[in-house]
This record gives C-alpha cells, structure tokens and sequence, in this order.
C-alpha cells in the first residue's frame, strides 16, 4: 500500500554525507563554514536522523561538495 | 521522539516580564487559595455574615440627588447587609459562591504560569499548553455560571429568611421599594473563557506547526 506524505513511519531515505566528506576529504566543520549550517544539524543530517532537509541547504551541500542531491540522498531500499 | 532544533528563548527583557508576571500569578492564585480555606473555615462559625448586592425592586431616588441639575433620573440599584447569626444553609450558598468564584480565577492563574514557564523554557507550543487554556476557559465559564446561579438563590434564600416586609411589590395605590429575587448571570467571564479556549485550539495549530520544523536541517 502507498505511503501518505503525513505517515510516522521511517522514510527510509539515508544521507551519504559522510561518504562524500571521506572521498573529498573534507571534515564536517569545514563544510559548515562553506554552506552556512550548523555542524549539529549537519550531524542530524549525516547520522539519517533529520526529518526534512531545506531545498536551499540541500543545494548549498551538493555546491560544496560538487555532487548531485541523488549522490546525497538515497533510498534504503 | 527526541528534539534537535534548539529552543528560541526569548529576549531578557522579554524574559523578565515573563518571570514577573508568573510569580505574580502564581501569588495571585496562591492568595485566593488560602482566602478560600480560611473562608471555608471561618464561616460556618461566624456570628455574621455580609450578603451584597441584593437587587433592589422600585428602587427609590436617593434624596441627595433630587432636583440636581443634569440628572434626570437616579435610583439604588443594590443593598448590601449583614447578617446576624446567619443559618447553616445561607453560610453553605455564601461558601459555594465563593468557591465557585475562585474556582475560575484559580484556573486563570495556573495556565498563566503554565504559559509563562513553557514560554521561558523556550517552547511555547508545549503540547500541555492547548490542554490547559481550554480547560481553564471551560472552568471559568462553568464556575462564573455556577456562581451566579449560585449569588442568586442566596439572594432569594435572605430573603425568604428575612420575610415578606422587606420585599418590593406593587398596590392598588402604586409600588413599593424593596427587595427583589435576581439572578443575573454576567457576560465578561463568558468572553475571557471562550477567549481561553479560541487560545487553546491555536496552542493546539502552533505545536503541530512546532513539530514540522523538528528535526528540519
């Protein structure tokens, strides 16, 4: 059965920041002083514990980073 | 389900307010909680009793203002009185209104600590926020019914206490000031408690907007 957009259960989305911090080398507080975020909501974002990700954060990341909001984000499944 | 967006707290001046005006509620709430118990517990043996605002039926002109210019017409509206050695069943309605008064007030200043407190600790939308306004509004407005409902069978039961001689009427050759059986039951608590819990319902949108932005990165 489809899930609703208001449903409380896992989204199942992870984020692969750590990944692409390890193969650029860079570290989590470098990227917070590029893109403007807190190195704690990077955290929440890196450990797959946000809830929803800013269209504006996303792309600042993927700038910094040189990715595509795919190689970010994927699905668990 | 744990939070991670930090809390906004607000700004000291802000804060000091909210500090000044929840102690004094909570005072406030605390005095007519004492007054009550002391109440409760002086009444059934006090010798005398004040009953005020009776209603006043053919309320005469006060003689002071008689021939005044610019008054066209002027009456008594209530009589106070006290009485002596009150019975039983007249000290129990004096206790039931004011219970029943400070029922309502009590309740107003506990949500207002209540507001003040989550407000400090930076998460107003607490979820026991809508909860309590609407609950306090509904007491307010059930206990200042009550009360009234309450003020006027006391009202009726000094009367019948104090006989047939002291009540107003009418004769063949015109009407008679005295006193007369009212029950008026006052608009403004109405309005503060629905005022409560219109609040309440909005605590209940403002948490479920506080809880879309949890966990927003």
């Amino acid at each position: 059965m489809p899930r609703k957009a208001a449903d409380a259960q896992d989204a199942e989305i992870l984020c692969r920041l750590d990944v692409l911090l390890a193969e650029r080398g860079m570290t989590l507080a470098a990227l917070s002083e590029i893109v403007g975020v807190s190195v704690v909501n990077l955290s929440v974002l890196k450990n797959d514990r946000a809830q929803a990700v800013r269209f504006s954060t996303l792309a600042a990341i993927c700038d910094a980073l040189g990715c595509d909001v795919g190689d970010l984000l994927t699905r668990a499944r | 389900m744990s939070q991670t967006s930090a809390p906004v707290r607000p700004r000291t001046a802000a804060r000091v307010a909210l500090v000044v005006v929840g102690a004094a509620a909570a005072l406030l709430g605390l005095l007519v909680v004492v007054l009550l118990v002391r109440s409760a517990t002086a009444l059934p043996t006090l010798d005398r009793l004040t009953v005020t605002d009776l209603h006043l039926g053919n309320a005469s002109t006060p003689p002071f203002l008689e021939g005044v210019d610019h008054v066209g017409r002027a009456w008594y509206s209530g009589v106070s009185l006290e009485l002596v050695v009150p019975p039983q069943d007249v000290v129990r309605l004096a206790l039931a209104v004011r219970v029943a008064r400070s029922l309502g007030v009590v309740a107003v200043c506990a949500v207002l600590v209540l507001l003040c407190a989550v407000t400090l600790r930076g998460r107003p939308f607490a979820r026991s926020a809508p909860v309590a306004l609407i609950t306090a509004g509904l007491l307010l407005v059930v206990s200042d019914v009550v009360a009234d409902v309450l003020d006027g069978r006391l009202g009726s039961r000094v009367i019948a206490l104090l006989g047939d001689g002291v009540t107003s009427g009418a004769t063949d050759g015109g009407s008679y000031e005295g006193l007369a059986a009212s029950t008026e039951i006052l608009l403004s608590a109405l309005g503060v408690g629905t005022l409560l819990c219109v609040l309440g319902v909005v605590f209940a949108l403002g948490g479920r907007m506080q809880r879309d932005t949890e966990r927003l990165v």
